[in-house]
């Protein structure tokens, strides 16, 4: 699961970061969700479908938007583009099997209940490599 | 024989050598990273390192102690605490606790680096496996019972099989999926050391089957074993140490 994907965003449309798997330290989460956010609404006004992607540096960002949710992962830009997009669709429905339409309709503003996704999430190859760096690489 | 013996240790002396500049390596990683896993790895290969040790002891006992209830099985054990020690480690059986101990922490090393989680009831079976093969090997021991060792020999086969085929597993997907060339060869070394890891038993349990058929010991097996030792601990070299990424 999620083998080419580094950080990981979950937003509500209005900008809100329901869960950030965090890779690079440096980043701020609700202040990039914010940035995120305006940039998709943004785009929104350029184009039906928003903003898919865009590079910083090294860095590819994707952004995938499902049920009213924004997704964006960050990947190495050499990853294509459409492994990226696969592996953020296994993402987005592992987060709607684990949290139902009914229960995000309901949600109390409270983030720390989307804290056990990153159980979901954890196994990947990223996750082993950063293990691999910060102990022998 | 006592020619094989020697040759035998002389091969020894050489794969401690390099296990043991394969640890110093690691220790000197330890205190670049100061790193839990990097820890682990050294307690394993530290482990294993003393597992050579005693079976080069073995030998250094069987050519020169001079004890002779070492060297000749005809004569009857004298049954002191300090011949149960001995006729233990000139048959290798101290070599499989320290060696079921690194295979142990292997287990534990490759949860915690492939990030998978505890499985409640693996993690008790291979408790229980680690706890039975060193046990076995300390005290279902009789003299010159070439079966018991055979058992031994197995019990540790099947606990490095068990171990290094998930980790071989694990190390070959992770080659596959990943782009990056340092990490690809890192991940290849790191699997094929899991192979070699299991080959080494596999060797030494054939040399014994062919001992309990009728062979002298020392047969090409032996020596295999100790030629796979060395190339996992190149795998191991190649994986773990020698690989350098920008974070």
């Amino acid at each position: 699961m999620s083998k080419v994907l580094q950080d990981i965003w979950i937003l509500t449309e209005n900008g809100i970061v329901l869960y950030h798997r965090k890779f690079d330290e440096n980043l701020d989460d609700q202040l990039f969700g914010g940035l995120m956010s305006a940039l998709n609404s943004f785009a929104e006004e350029l184009i039906d479908k928003g903003l898919s992607n865009f590079e910083l540096q090294d860095k590819r960002y994707t952004l995938l938007k499902k049920n009213r949710m924004l997704f964006i992962a960050n990947s190495a830009k050499k990853v294509k583009e459409k492994k990226v997009i696969q592996e953020m669709l296994l993402i987005a429905n592992k987060f709607f099997n684990l949290y139902s339409e009914d229960f995000l309709l309901n949600w109390n503003h409270n983030v720390s209940v989307f804290k056990n996704f990153e159980k979901e999430i954890k196994d990947s190859l990223e996750e082993t490599i950063k293990k691999f760096q910060d102990a022998f690489w | 024989m006592a020619d094989l013996q020697f040759v035998g240790m002389v091969f020894e002396t050489f794969i401690i050598l390099v296990a043991l500049i394969f640890l110093v390596l690691i220790l000197m990683k330890y205190y670049e990273k100061k790193h839990q896993l990097t820890f682990y790895l050294f307690l394993i290969f530290l482990n294993y390192v003393i597992a050579i040790v005693f079976s080069w002891l073995s030998k250094i006992f069987v050519l020169y102690s001079g004890i002779d209830y070492l060297y000749n099985t005809i004569l009857p054990d004298p049954g002191t605490l300090l011949s149960w020690i001995l006729l233990r480690i000139t048959d290798f059986r101290i070599s499989f606790v320290f060696l079921s101990i690194g295979i142990y922490l292997s287990y534990i090393f490759k949860v915690k680096i492939f990030g998978k989680g505890y499985n409640k009831v693996l993690r008790i079976i291979v408790t229980l496996y680690a706890i039975i093969t060193a046990g076995f090997a300390l005290f279902v021991y009789q003299r010159g019972n070439t079966l018991y060792d055979v058992f031994a020999f197995l019990f540790i086969f099947v606990f490095m099989a068990v171990i290094y085929i998930p980790f071989f597993i694990e190390s070959f997907k992770s080659y596959k999926d990943t782009d990056n060339k340092v990490f690809k060869t890192a991940f290849l070394s790191l699997a094929i050391m899991a192979i070699f890891f299991i080959l080494v038993p596999l060797s030494f349990l054939i040399d014994r089957i062919l001992i309990l058929v009728g062979g002298p010991g020392f047969s090409l097996f032996y020596f295999l074993a100790w030629i796979f030792v060395i190339f996992a601990i190149l795998g191991a070299y190649f994986g773990y140490i020698s690989p350098k990424s920008e974070k």
